[in-house]
């Protein structure tokens, strides 16, 4: 039958749980759940502040005065759990400063924003309401009480959920499935409205209160209580894979999708582009030349470009230069147009870029939640 | 320094986009309310700070040139 521990196959499915409980494609909230996507790197170290989105696509590092931290992306073998489930990465996080004695505000928290497009099955806010089931594999050195948060920005609304990683070292499973919220709708359209928090470390300021384990308004002091301080010494890491949230009340097995299907999803939210193919015309001091990416992206990106090299040929002359942008005319969803910093060139002949090997030109767009 | 610029079309001389140097690097925003490096620009002129004109000559660009 049915249970909060998973869905087990000798379930007899009839008309009445066939639509509840039948496993279907694509109710995962969660894109890269598994962290195969990383196509800003596999590993950033130094991190101490903001909201960075280091290694595996969509998924953030928060930080607030609570030590320094080196993300990574790790390759599992066939010793890790999640290859159970077919699940062949993880994202780890490794305290490298330590921070024992956290200031009221501290915060580390893991975690993936999801647009609104992306939320419609949980049906959140009317009388359909579904509950939210989170599943995920987790394994840190340190042992005890951790905090998983979902969090509606729409209504300011949240609800978080203690487990307990009881082995150090040990892939464990967590299921934890969350009731349905029948206030507040969430917006169909492409704006940040829900966050995973996975909390790794929090000062009194989410810890004073008691946790907030039903839907409600934020209270800020009850979103993390109990939470153990992962800070609190070096070396001290989290890891995580398998990510799924889904509607109803059973955490089903991680749905593995496609690789491609996987990084289009990604592809919607940050390019990076590291063999463009500009193409345009030359004028006296500078050249015009249009990108186009192939996927529309989720809003305008911002495109930012490393100034590296990059093969420029005019159907005469050809040349290796780094690049510098002046004016972007156009930043659309799915074309950019730009003025790339030129001299000596004949107007009026067509101008297209290439990458060739030594060259370093890379090019990204970001429409990140 | 500031970090942010305002980049006016050269053909129309409206406001196109906002430049933001960070890193060293610099990036072009598109004026749209759903990107969230704009959204931090806005926050940024609510603190009343005011980004100059982009001027691209006044910056250490590198420049394409024939062999």
């Amino acid at each position: 039958m049915p249970t909060s521990s998973g869905f087990q196959v000798n379930e007899i499915l009839t008309a009445a749980n066939t639509n509840q409980y039948l496993l279907r494609p694509y109710t995962n909230a969660i894109i890269n759940g598994a962290m195969n996507i990383t196509q800003r790197g596999t590993s950033l170290a130094g991190i101490t502040s903001g909201d960075n989105i280091g290694t595996a696509d969509r998924w953030f590092l928060g930080l607030l005065t609570a030590g320094t931290w080196t993300e990574t992306t790790q390759a599992l073998t066939s010793s890790d759990a999640p290859v159970q489930e077919g699940i062949r990465n993880s994202t780890k996080i490794t305290c490298t400063t330590a921070n024992a004695s956290l200031s009221a505000n501290a915060f580390n928290v893991f975690g993936q924003k999801i647009e609104g497009f992306n939320l419609q099955q949980f049906a959140k806010g009317t009388t359909g309401a579904k509950s939210f089931a989170l599943s995920f594999w987790v394994k840190s050195n340190i042992t005890g009480t951790f905090i998983a948060e979902l969090y509606d920005y729409a209504n300011t609304r949240n609800i978080s959920s203690a487990y307990t990683i009881t082995s150090s070292g040990v892939w464990q499973k967590v299921r934890i499935v969350f009731s349905a919220d029948f206030t507040g709708m969430i917006p169909n359209d492409n704006a940040h409205r829900f966050t995973f928090f996975a909390w790794l470390a929090a000062g009194s300021a989410y810890t004073s209160g008691t946790l907030k384990t039903a839907w409600g308004s934020d209270v800020s002091n009850r979103r993390a209580v109990g939470q153990v301080n992962l800070a609190a010494t070096i070396n001290n890491y989290f890891e995580i894979t398998g990510v799924q949230l889904e509607p109803n009340g059973v955490c089903t097995p991680f749905e593995i999708r496609t690789y491609s299907d996987e990084f289009a999803s990604c592809l919607r939210y940050f390019q990076r582009h590291t063999q463009p193919s500009l193409r345009g015309v030359c004028a006296a001091s500078f050249t015009r030349m249009a990108l186009h990416y192939g996927t529309p992206m989720r809003s305008l990106p911002t495109m930012t470009s490393n100034g590296g090299t990059m093969g420029f040929w005019d159907g005469i002359t050809g040349a290796v230069g780094a690049v510098g942008f002046t004016f972007v005319y156009s930043l659309g969803n799915s074309t950019c147009e730009a003025d790339i910093s030129s001299s000596g060139w004949t107007a009026g002949r067509a101008a297209v870029s290439y990458q060739g090997v030594g060259h370093t030109f890379v090019l990204d767009l970001n429409a990140e939640l | 320094m500031s970090i942010y610029y305002q980049s006016n079309n050269p053909i129309t001389n409206e406001l196109g986009c906002i430049v933001h140097l960070h890193d060293g690097l610099f990036s072009f925003i598109p004026l749209d309310i759903s990107n969230t490096d704009y959204q931090n620009y806005l926050l940024w002129v609510e603190e009343g700070n005011t980004a100059p004109l982009w001027k691209p000559e006044e910056h250490d660009l590198p420049i394409v040139t024939p062999p």
